[in-house]
């Protein structure tokens, strides 16, 4: 039903692993050179440390919001229901939610106990926790 | 021995050029912050003000492609939502106060029956029910593209003038903004389906009440069915379902009133209040008053009504959160149905005497909510 939702840009995903590779790799390359030359300070060496220190910290960054990105783009789970009661013999009865169902109606669906019909005591959304309802 | 000197000054110029080159980048990056930052900023919208077309054309779609099971054409009706696209009300004046409610419900009624007739174009072979539930699917859809509008208008605006503070005040309402376009989006398939909301909450509770009583129309899409609770006589209330429908609870109130010569005794209404956030979903609370949040005709109907006659007014609103009003009704909501009832029985048997005559209106919107159980 949410067919809009699905569609994955894989243009901006691409894009997104190429800088992330990109910046692990010029940030290695900058800490092993403040690194190898850490027998004498200079500024430069300690330059490059900083800039690699940084480096790693945006790619841990990137790669973090891609993460979630990627949790968000997940189905969502969800479901309405709708809960019959049969008035005879008192049978509770849960199934999903069909469309032209409204609480009060006397439903088709026919009592597994007695056979005859149930209405429709209520409808409703149950939403697993954490997860975010779809209609 | 010559070596020695110029390797230590080729070093030192190493040195010097990086930390300068470092000084240069930091003021560059000083210099340019507010740019920088109004970049990202603007591609943030951006990117939301794609998701936001996303949404509004989706929800349009989905209405034109379900209303086109009801007698037109995909291509007719397509025509006829970008006539209705920008739909408008403008408020009455309220420099001079006098008779503004009385404008208003004008106004209201006129925009009703607007609105129903292009429903009855758009959709000629529509039940009531069916037709209702699509007006106000196509209400989400126009609200959605309003939304994508205004927020496209900042854009544009923020990126042709660069100005930081146009750029910054839509980037923080955003997260709101893209919650309430959600909703919206969300609130289209419920509409479709005919799923109940979160603001039928008060519709549910007086069916629940009216039970196998049989209901007649009292005002327009109002319907009301006397039941006996504990004694008392009860006129309970409700919009007019299972379409999406809210009525006229004011009128119907006012009617009852009047029509007893004011000999009411007590006036409950059970409405969806929005929650503050913290508080729990589904928290009753009881009050007094006229729980209603129409734009303002209908409460002023029936405060003016109580007033006249001196009845007390008694209100029960249940807290949701006001997107979960319209999205599908959530479990803990429609379970509190029980407790409200109980609490409207505790209200009548402590206020009233037997033999009284009380008003309960179950207020707000009753799609996916029948007339009595077991029947229509
Ligand atoms: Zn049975």
């Amino acid at each position: 039903m949410s067919d809009g939702k699905k569609k994955v840009p894989y243009g901006f995903y691409i894009i997104w692993v190429l800088s992330l590779a990109g910046i692990l790799i010029i940030s290695t390359v900058f800490l092993y050179l403040g690194l190898s030359n850490l027998k004498e300070i200079t500024g430069e060496s300690f330059l490059n440390i900083i800039m690699g220190i940084a480096g790693l910290g945006i790619a841990a960054k990137v790669g973090y919001d891609m993460f979630k990105a990627r949790i968000s783009l997940k189905e969502e789970a969800f479901e309405v229901l709708t809960e019959l009661l049969c008035v005879i013999c008192g049978e509770k009865i849960l199934r999903e939610f069909k469309e032209g169902d409204y609480v009060g109606k006397v439903s088709e669906d026919v009592c597994p106990k007695c056979q005859s019909s149930p209405s429709i005591v209520a409808i409703y959304s149950r939403t697993p926790k954490g997860k975010e309802k779809r209609y | 021995m010559r070596e020695g000197p110029i390797s230590l000054m080729q070093l030192g110029q190493s040195d010097w050029l990086s930390w300068i080159f470092f000084i240069m980048f930091i003021m560059m990056m000083q210099f340019y912050a507010s740019r920088l930052q109004a970049q990202i900023w603007i591609s943030e919208i951006s990117r939301a003000l794609s998701k936001l077309e996303e949404y509004s054309n989706d929800s349009a779609r989905k209405f034109v492609e379900e209303a086109s099971k009801y007698g037109r054409s995909q291509d007719e009706i397509r025509t006829m939502f970008e006539k209705v696209r920008g739909f408008f009300l403008i408020e009455p004046v309220t420099l001079d106060p006098y008779g503004a409610i009385k404008r208003m419900e004008h106004l209201l009624n006129v925009m009703r029956s607007h609105l129903n007739a292009t429903m009855m174009e758009i959709a000629p072979k529509a039940d009531g029910w069916k037709r209702s539930n699509l007006r106000d699917q196509m209400a989400g859809a126009l609200t959605l593209d309003m939304i994508y509008r205004i927020i496209r208008h900042y854009f544009i605006l923020g990126r042709k003038t660069q100005n930081l503070i146009y750029i910054a005040q839509i980037q923080m309402l955003l997260p709101e903004i893209m919650r309430i376009a959600k909703a919206y989006w969300k609130a289209g398939d419920a509409f479709r389906l005919g799923i109940p909301i979160g603001d039928g909450i008060g519709p549910l509770v007086a069916l629940r009440l009216i039970g196998n009583a049989e209901p007649s129309e009292i005002a327009e899409n109002i319907l009301g069915a006397e039941v006996e609770i504990e004694g008392r006589k009860v006129m309970v209330v409700k919009a007019k379902g299972p379409g999406s429908e809210v009525g006229r609870p004011g009128l119907a109130i006012e009617r009852l009133v009047e029509g007893r010569e004011g000999k009411v005794s007590l006036i409950v209404t059970i409405d969806a209040a929005s929650k503050l956030e913290g508080e729990p979903t589904a928290e009753i609370a009881e009050g007094i008053g006229a729980a209603i949040g129409d734009p303002g005709p209908e409460k002023y109907k029936i405060e003016e009504v109580a007033t006249k006659y001196g009845i007390p007014l008694h209100a029960i609103v249940i807290k949701e959160d006001h997107l979960d009003a319209i999205t599908s009704m959530g479990e803990e909501i429609a379970r509190s149905a029980d407790e409200v009832i109980k609490r409207v029985k505790a209200i009548i048997g402590s206020k009233t005497m037997p033999g009284d005559f009380v008003i309960v209106a179950g207020i707000g919107n009753t799609m996916g909510v029948g007339n009595k159980m077991g029947g229509a």
